[in-house]
């Protein structure tokens, strides 16, 4: 529906600008609830209660770091068993060759690496990250977002999105944004 | 403002019927221990719940003192429960002295191994573990304990009553002290009472663990007592699912530095295989019930518990983290059984049902007592500290726990 804009630059989407976390919070649960989906909020600190306002009740990210973490145990334990038990069968001590309580610090040790490595890794990669562009820097205002200012844009790739009735929605919002604009691609 | 707080529905029919069941679990442990023929069950049974229930006391004495340090959020919505838990004292110190009439004086053989010596090893450590000295050093931890109850107790009251903001200086100042002498009287408190029942055997990691044990078995209690009281003026007000999230974490750490602690005090002694330090575990393992329980605290009081509480979800339903508080409370009591009952029973390759079956009955009865005591101090003062300035900062939304935005769910 973004074709209404023919002549001009493509569009990324329409943004509200707030000065107040509360707001921004309030117009993203009032959007969330007209339908709105593909949309996101920017602000200078983490504001309570907004991830979940935009809808972002989910990640897959436990189970990258579930796998990661199963994969490292199985792992450090093998390690250990392979070296031990096939390569070099010792007797240290009476102890029996295959002594698995001996194991468990090194495999719990490479849980928690491969575990900590993953989910660092693929919440970067999750993210998007590394991302060098992005539309919203074309927005207007917007290097104000880290110091004092609160953005929410709904994305033209939103089933719902329509030029016109978009931007009334967000002009018609209570509390009133103070500046309702395009962004362009 | 009201000066007293009611107890919702379930928590009051606890307290009434506290004393009652109390007196026929002690009566039952009483009469069980004696119809098997064995006096010294109802002792080791007494010591037994007064291990947990003394950890409850000491574990709240030290989560005030820490609350007093940090003024944290998490810990001002339980802030009256802990305090009223240490001024439940008495209950344990009662339990002690019937334990130390008993047993100590009473000449039944839970410390026989350094009351009446035969090892060596044992002869050498006489100086330190005899009854006149152990017994000094029992009321010096008690009135140390006693005294810190009391002043943070009187304070607690006196900024409830006259509103001066200067008190929680006070708090402020005496707090780390009081927290170092935990540490110290707790470490030798465990050594006297608990260790020297093994005296030939020793273990650094023992002290550690009786904290650990104390503060978990604290946060699960507190968790399924916030869940019953988060209703409840004026704690209902600032009250969060956020709160309770906290204490499945809290929770969740616990039990992780229980495991690592357990294990590596296992694997010390297990790859050293020293005479004097491995019958401890051979003990432990040396019939069938005693090999069940270390499977159930690897699976139960490990991965089950860490599994689940890593979800978030879990965490933020209350009703769900009630569950699995029950389970963790469940697996403290099992570990405390394993951590005497083989000890009680050296040499012994019998599995102890009857011990288990005097055991319930006796943590019934001194539970049901302790409770009911509990409970009753529970209603003297409100149930957050609206007085201390700490407070605004602790609870406002700055901080990420705004209140009332988002209601605790009971799925």
């Amino acid at each position: 529906m973004h074709d209404s804009h023919d002549n001009g630059p493509k569009v990324f989407g329409i943004v509200a600008e707030y000065d107040d976390p509360d707001a921004v919070l309030k117009a993203a649960k009032l959007a969330y609830a007209e339908g709105y989906r593909e949309m996101d909020a920017y602000s200078p600190f983490p504001v309570h209660g907004l991830a979940e306002a935009l809808g972002m009740h989910k990640t897959r990210l436990p189970w990258f770091t579930l796998a990661a973490g199963l994969t490292g145990a199985a792992t450090g334990f093998l390690l250990q068993y392979i070296g031990n038990v096939w390569h070099y069968p010792y007797d240290i001590g009476g102890k029996q060759v295959f002594s698995w309580p001996m194991y468990l610090p090194i495999t719990f040790e490479a849980t928690i690496l491969f575990a900590a490595f993953t989910t660092g890794f693929a919440m970067i990669f999750l993210n998007g990250l590394p991302m060098p562009y992005h539309a919203m820097f074309n927005a207007k205002n917007f290097d104000r977002a880290t110091s004092d200012r609160f953005f929410l844009c709904i994305e033209t790739k939103d089933r719902k999105f329509d030029a016109h009735k978009t931007r009334e929605f967000l002009q018609r919002l209570q509390p009133k944004p103070l500046d309702v604009s395009e962004v362009s691609e | 403002m009201s000066n007293k707080t009611t107890l919702p529905d379930r928590l009051g029919l606890i307290r009434t019927a506290g004393p009652v069941v109390g007196a026929a679990g002690v009566a039952a442990a009483l009469v069980l221990s004696f119809a098997f023929g064995n006096r010294e069950l109802f002792f080791h049974a007494t010591f037994y719940s007064f291990w947990i229930l003394n950890g409850l006391c000491l574990g709240s004495m030290a989560f005030i003192l820490i609350h007093h340090l940090t003024a944290g959020s998490w810990s001002f919505v339980a802030q009256r429960v802990f305090e009223a838990f240490t001024r439940t004292l008495p209950i344990p110190a009662v339990m002690f002295l019937i334990v130390y009439l008993g047993t100590v004086l009473g000449g039944h053989h839970m410390y026989d191994a350094w009351v009446h010596p035969d090892s060596h090893t044992v002869k050498l450590k006489l100086e330190y573990l005899n009854i006149p000295f152990w017994t000094a050093r029992a009321v010096f931890y008690f009135a140390v304990w006693f005294t810190i109850i009391h002043f943070f107790n009187k304070w607690s009251r006196e900024l409830e009553t006259t509103g001066n903001a200067l008190i929680t200086l006070k708090f402020r100042t005496w707090a780390p002290f009081g927290l170092i002498a935990y540490c110290l009287t707790m470490t030798f408190a465990a050594v006297d009472w608990g260790q020297s029942i093994e005296p030939e055997w020793f273990s650094t990691m023992y002290a550690p663990l009786t904290w650990i044990s104390q503060g978990l078995t604290t946060f699960a209690v507190t968790t399924l007592l916030l869940a019953q009281l988060q209703h409840q003026k004026p704690l209902s007000r600032y009250i969060h699912v956020d709160h309770f999230h906290i204490y499945g974490t809290f929770m969740c750490g616990f039990i992780v530095l229980w495991t690592y602690m357990s294990f590596s005090q296992f694997l010390i002694i297990w790859s050293g295989n020293l005479p004097e330090e491995i019958h401890y575990y051979l003990d432990r393992s040396n019939n069938q019930l005693y090999r069940a329980i270390i499977l159930i605290l690897m699976l139960g009081h490990f991965l089950l518990p860490f599994m689940v509480l890593l979800q978030r979800r879990i965490k933020r339903n209350v009703t769900t983290l009630c569950w699995v508080a029950f389970w963790v409370l469940a697996m403290r009591l099992v570990d405390i059984f394993f951590w005497f009952v083989p000890a009680f029973h050296h040499g012994d390759t019998s599995v102890p049902w009857r011990d288990m079956i005097v055991y319930a009955c006796a943590l019934v009865g001194f539970g049901g007592i302790f409770f009911w005591y509990f409970l009753g101090q529970l209603t003297k003062l409100p149930l957050l500290a609206l007085n201390d300035p700490r407070l605004y900062e602790a609870l406002s939304p700055g901080h990420g726990h705004g209140a009332g935005e988002e209601v605790a769910d009971h799925a």
